[in-house]
């Protein structure tokens, strides 16, 4: 029997799911408990999750998907819904409790794409939804905009450059953080 | 693909072409024939006329079908292959040229009689004063349109002066970036409106018909989502005297082959010509699915100087057909596109459920084309038939690996007034659509999740798996698939 901890992609409650494997001759099959309810699990693809959750009153098919990347993000789609769970373990879940989030001002690229132009440099100080960076992805342009009022810290990309999805373009200061720095 | 399936039905050897991402992608996977282009980015791949034809020429090609974007509204291109002897399946090059030119197309139209926006069209090299001087005298807001536009790139709405610089500007940089032509136009900006469509065939013989509307309101950054026919908005008098209109703008240009006429409809009812657009549009299915035709068949015989194997009479529309298109995009965040692997692709199969698809499972979904997925199209005999139809078969749709639209148009279809067919151009921005589950995340869920991450974690100890898919059941009535009707 083994636990695993479940987290929507950006939610907070995990949930804890008992599994266990059950020897059967045709499919793998599993005992799976969540909350008060326990159900069969039956997984007809060998590679990953395929297959059929059978409950006391009710049975649905789904398709399950784990990337195969660290993150271990697993999709899961079930009677025409997507949802994208994190699997939480349970000594980093320990040792992140009670940390305060510290907010991180960085300008990301929402998506892969071609640096065109860049409006803004070092030092430069910004009103909030001001346009700093214009990107093209997919022949469209997107305006990346400030976030809030500050001044830009850095610019860590040039133009024409070619970035990936999540890469950090700029770093940015808050002007709250200005204000209580001078 | 779909253009490939219609030409080895008709018993034509078909050949494709494809980019170094694009090897192992469907379209090269069932035609006859593929030759590489060489390089990634469409402007050294597709838009590559004068490689394209070097290909058909080596390989004694007859004619070349352009599709629905990169060359296919390319006047340059239909005229080399003409030089080159090869059948452009599309209209003449005179034609594209004189209609993908926006502001030269409005002048033809009105000169026709056929109701166009008010505007202004000035020359490439005019100032932002004096465009801003005829915004003032057209009225605010106002649309700043390429005019070698099209497919919704190069437009940008101002609602007064100080927004008009910048649209003006990003404009010019979008439309020289996407078509090598920065001149732009300007407009009245018309809403709220609905966008009609007509499809117009003409045969090399002087014949004209049109094949009906087609109602494509439900737009997102200017680019169609649904499209639907007949138009819920449409009486048959309305219908009738646009549709007029419609052959009265393609015989003005001497149009031969597959077009549309675009319209704006407002509130009253009043119509205003928009453009044409000189080629199959992604949305010909609907065309297809009420009128029983298939539109790239008709485009081959036309190409070939066959006359229009029918009159307008003849063209009697049935029942009522819905197209979605499915996205690799987030609704939530802008709807902007998503990408990476597909991990898993199962679309849904029914009565009078068609589903055009250029992905399937392990598809990369690159940064370097169009995100659109699939079309799913469905018929029925009325549209509350259609409707249910469409519903049934988004909620049977799975993509996983990418974040799609699929949920995000189960709500469309949901909406109220939606369903009522009170769409308009802005209907996406206006309404709110709440694709998150509502509820709470049924325990099924978190168990088919555990059960997956238990499932995949041996092989996590065995080794780095990547891109994990699955193989079909062989038996049909067990798993996921079993509603595919294998």
């Amino acid at each position: 029997m083994r636990k695993v901890h479940l987290k929507l992609q950006g939610g907070s409650e995990s949930e804890a799911v008992k599994v266990e494997r059950l020897r059967t001759d045709d499919a793998r099959c599993y005992q799976v408990q969540c909350r008060e309810r326990s159900a069969e699990v039956d997984l007809r693809d060998e590679s990953f999750g395929s297959g059929l959750v059978r409950t006391a009153n009710a049975a649905g098919r789904f398709v399950a998907v784990t990337t195969g990347s660290p993150d271990r993000k697993i999709e899961v789609w079930f009677a025409g819904r997507t949802y994208t769970f994190e699997t939480v373990d349970q000594r980093t879940r320990r040792a992140a409790g009670g940390r305060s989030s510290a907010p991180v001002d960085e300008l990301t690229a929402p998506m892969p794409g071609t640096i065109l132009r860049i409006e803004v440099a070092a030092g430069d100080a910004f009103v909030a939804h001001q346009t700093l960076i214009i990107m093209e992805s997919m022949k469209m342009e997107m305006t990346l905009a400030s976030p809030h009022p500050g001044r830009v810290l850095a610019v860590n990309c040039r133009v024409g450059e070619l970035v990936p999805m999540g890469r950090v373009l700029a770093k940015l200061e808050a002007k709250e953080q200005i204000v209580r720095s001078s | 693909m779909r253009i490939a399936s219609t030409l080895q039905q008709m018993g034509i050897t078909t050949a494709t072409v494809y980019s170094d991402v694009d090897r192992n992608a469907l379209h090269v996977e069932c035609a006859d024939e593929a030759y590489p282009l060489g390089g990634n980015k469409a402007a050294e791949t597709y838009l590559r006329g004068e490689k394209i034809i070097d290909l058909a020429r080596q390989h004694s090609i007859d004619a070349i079908h352009p599709g629905y974007g990169f060359l296919s509204e390319n006047a340059e291109f239909a005229k080399a292959c003409a030089d080159a002897g090869i059948t452009f399946i599309g209209p003449t090059p005179e034609v594209i040229l004189s209609l993908g030119d926006k502001v030269n197309a409005k002048q033809l139209m009105a000169k026709a009689g056929v109701p166009v926006v008010p505007g202004w069209s000035g020359s490439a090299q005019d100032g932002p004063d004096r465009i801003s001087k005829e915004a003032k005298k057209i009225g605010y807001p106002v649309l700043v349109k390429a005019a070698a536009g099209g497919g919704g790139k190069g437009m940008r709405v101002a609602a007064n002066e100080k927004e008009l610089s910048v649209a003006l500007e990003a404009c010019r940089r979008e439309a020289a970036a996407s078509f090598g032509d920065s001149r732009v136009f300007v407009e009245k900006y018309i809403a709220p409106a609905r966008h009609v469509e007509f499809q117009v065939f003409g045969d090399a013989h002087g014949n004209v018909v049109h094949m009906f509307e087609r109602e494509c309101s439900i737009q997102r950054r200017h680019q169609k989502i649904v499209e639907e026919t007949p138009s819920p908005a449409l009486t048959p008098q309305l219908r009738q005297k646009m549709g007029d209109a419609a052959v009265r703008a393609a015989k003005a240009v001497g149009y031969t082959n597959a077009g549309t006429v675009e319209f704006l409809v407002n509130e009253s009812g009043d119509f205003y010509f928009l453009e044409v657009n000189t080629r199959l549009q992604v949305e010909h299915p609907v065309t297809e699915l009420t009128l029983g035709l298939d539109l790239v068949a008709l485009q081959v015989r036309i190409a070939a100087g066959e006359p229009l194997p029918f009159s307008q009479d003849e063209l009697i529309p049935s029942g009522h057909s819905i197209e979605c298109r499915i996205y690799a995009e987030d609704a939530a965040r802008g709807f902007l596109p998503s990408t990476g692997r597909i991990r898993e692709y199962i679309s849904p199969s029914g009565p009078y459920i068609r589903v055009d698809s250029g992905v399937a499972a392990s598809s990369e979904v690159t940064v370097h084309y169009d995100p659109m997925l699939a079309k799913l199209i469905v018929w029925g005999r009325s549209r509350g038939e259609a409707l249910q139809r469409m519903n049934w078969a988004l909620r049977r749709f799975v993509v996983l690996g990418v974040t799609t639209n699929i949920e995000f148009l189960q709500a469309v279809m949901a909406h109220p007034e939606f369903v009522a067919g009170n769409t308009h151009t802005h209907f996406l921005e206006q309404n709110r659509f709440d694709s998150v589950p509502a509820g709470p995340i049924p325990l099924e869920v978190y168990m088919a999740a555990a059960v997956a991450s238990e499932g995949s974690s041996a092989e996590y100890r065995a080794g780095p798996v990547d891109g994990r898919t699955t193989s079909v059941s062989n038996d049909p009535w067990y798993g996921a698939r079993a509603w595919r009707g294998v």
